[in-house]
């Protein structure tokens, strides 16, 4: 059976509406400039609430279709109508445009566009696009929740998935009133684009265009991005939801600004709902915060962290009720010196095959990008974006390590499975930092040159008798 | 120190430029080659892909999911061996089924289900009653309803 284009594509104007009803309401936007500036964020904030709000009722067997979409905009649109009109103008935010910028982002744009038509004829192909997360995806459909044994019963493992991406794509499918293993493909490209237009407005208030433009056009056009993005894993899903926590994580350590805060929140709370790598990378985003932040950015990181913990909390609880068990690992063997070092065999090939495949020729340039920016920002004395970036890469990686280490599955098969995908949310996430870390050199020598200028001009100002004095 | 970092701000961004306008053919080419590719088949190719690719017999699933509802519960039983492409063939067909017969569940014990499948083995060996037994492709899949 095939489902409706129009069902789907309606459904995500309506992510685009909850998205710009929650950017007053959770405060990401608190001046009508800054909502301005910040619409592009609508879409991605949208799907990404939809997206724990659907994983959450299906815990407790209510479906999320377009009927409860539309509920959902209504309830939202009063409270969000009324911080609206309460907001002042404000200052205009500096959303910096620049000619390399806009093509580069335009061209990441045409590229995902492209895309689109691709994913729309694509079915499902990878194996575990399928057995994994179409079989989860389409039973949350089937069933509108976790109430069969299919979540819970072990022949329909793995079963500490959790379920950000099926149940956004179950809410697509009763968007389309059909289970379409094709069609749903293009809510990936839809993700891809929404990605794509968040990090571009979260950038280009901070850097120069021509650095949030090819950053933006450098990620998606990295060959791994949109090929493992299409074989319907969530490791690409991750990435994005990573990518974007680390960034608004990383800029309220910067700037302190606290509207960066509620984002940073829901990406990284989506994010552990999306693999249980999640976590991993969310709790190195907010160690690296609280490393880089010190006492003056504590509290908000804090506050951050407690709400990235009560998002995942629910899944948490589900999980423990029912029992559900990795199978490949148990974090708590990390905290066992015996376990690590009987194993310690495992480290050197996890060390290096996670080391290789950082370094594929499927990722493009993009960690020599991020490595050039950290240097970037190291020799311009800028410490605290680089400490950031510094401390959520090395945590993240030895995280990835570690999991390999860990894992009793044979290690050259795991690597060979999963780490290719599994660095997918470390590149990405660097990738987005880069700019952050090159703008901050970039704007410093900028200020400094633009400080050097108005000297020298005072200087040959008053060196030069004024004419009225002759 | 500050002049460096702004070279070397710079260089990040021609190291960015220069990965995507690398990349960006590319990716466009091989999206073309997938539009193509998937383009020309129809809904149901589309559906059966998944099994396809792993050269299953989609046919046969085919026949299985004409025999269950949403909601059932049914067994597989499979005769050890390899598919034509050498997949184990009690392993691929039990996680295909798991997917492509959603949303009927699969469970482990015959003897527990509504219904039993099974591919190169006569139910009738299995030692449970059944109430009606069809069979398909000659007798190398069968779909047996429990009495």
């Amino acid at each position: 059976m095939t489902g409706s284009l129009a069902g789907l594509v309606a459904a995500n104007v309506l992510f685009i509406v909850v998205g710009a009803e929650l950017l007053p309401l959770l405060r990401i936007a608190r001046t009508r400039a800054q909502m301005r500036a910040r619409l592009a964020l609508s879409y991605i904030v949208g799907l990404a609430a939809v997206g724990v709000l659907a994983a959450h009722l299906a815990l407790v067997h209510v479906p999320v279709g377009f009927v409860e979409l539309v509920v959902l905009v209504v309830v939202l649109a009063w409270p969000a109508w009324r911080r609206w009109r309460a907001l002042p103008s404000g200052p205009r935010v500096p959303v910096r445009f620049g000619i390399v910028g806009t093509i580069c982002f335009v061209a990441a744009l045409t590229l995902l566009g492209h895309a689109a038509r691709a994913f729309e004829v694509r079915p499902l192909v990878e194996w575990d696009g399928w057995a994994i997360w179409g079989m989860k995806a389409r039973a949350l459909y089937d069933f509108g929740g976790v109430q069969h044994t299919v979540f819970t019963s072990a022949p329909y493992g793995p079963l500490q998935h959790p379920l950000w991406l099926p149940a956004v794509e179950s809410v697509g499918f009763r968007a389309m009133g059909a289970y379409d293993g094709t069609l749903i493909h293009l809510q990936l490209a839809l993700l891809a684009i929404g990605f794509a237009a968040a990090l571009w407005a979260l950038l280009a208030e901070r850097v120069p265009a021509a650095l949030a433009g090819v950053t933006v056009l450098a990620i998606v056009a990295a060959d791994s991005v949109l090929r493992q993005l299409a074989g319907n894993l969530a490791d690409i899903p991750l990435a994005f939801l990573v990518a974007l926590g680390a960034v608004a994580l990383a800029a309220w350590v910067r700037d302190g600004d606290a509207t960066l805060l509620p984002l940073a929140a829901l990406f990284l709370g989506a994010a552990t709902l999306t693999k249980p790598e999640g976590m991993l990378f969310a709790a190195a985003a907010i160690v690296a915060a609280l490393v880089a932040g010190g006492g003056a950015r504590l509290r908000g990181t804090l506050f951050s962290a407690l709400a990235v913990a009560l998002i995942l909390l629910p899944w948490r609880i589900y999980v423990a009720a029912n029992g559900l068990k990795n199978p490949e690992y148990d974090l708590g063997d990390a905290l066992r010196p015996s376990y690590l070092a009987d194993r310690s065999d495992r480290f050197r090939p996890a060390l290096a095959g996670v080391w290789h495949q950082v370094w594929s020729s499927g990722w493009g340039l993009l960690v020599p990008f991020a490595l050039v920016a950290l240097a970037a920002a190291l020799l311009a004395g800028r410490a605290r974006v680089a400490a950031f970036a510094v401390v959520w890469g090395v945590l993240s990686f030895f995280g990835i390590v570690l999991i390999f280490w860990i894992s009793v599955v044979p290690v050259e098969l795991t690597l060979k499975w999963a780490a290719y995908r599994t660095v997918a949310s470390l590149v990405l996430g660097a990738a987005a930092l880069a700019p952050l870390l090159a703008g901050e050199a970039w704007l410093s020598a900028g200020d400094e040159a633009q400080a050097a200028f108005a000297a020298r001009l005072r200087r040959l100002r008053a060196s030069r008798p004024s004419p009225r004095t002759q | 120190m500050k002049r460096a970092g702004a070279a070397a701000a710079a260089a990040a961004l021609l190291v960015a430029l220069a990965s995507g306008i690398k990349d960006y053919g590319g990716t466009w080419d091989r999206l073309s080659r997938q539009r193509s590719e998937f383009a020309p088949l129809s809904a149901g190719e589309r559906a059966q892909e998944p099994g396809t690719a792993q050269l299953l017999p989609v046919d046969a699933f085919d026949f299985f999911r004409a025999h269950v509802r949403k909601g059932e519960r049914y067994a597989i039983v499979v005769k050890a061996g390899s598919f034509q492409a050498g997949v184990d063939r009690p392993q691929a067909t039990r996680i295909f089924a798991r997917y492509y017969l959603l949303p009927a569940i699969q469970i482990a014990d015959p003897a527990r289900a509504e219904i039993v499948f099974t591919v190169g083995i006569d139910p009738h060996t299995l030692g449970i009653p059944f109430a009606a037994v069809d069979k398909f492709g000659g007798g190398a899949y069968y779909a047996a309803r429990v009495a």
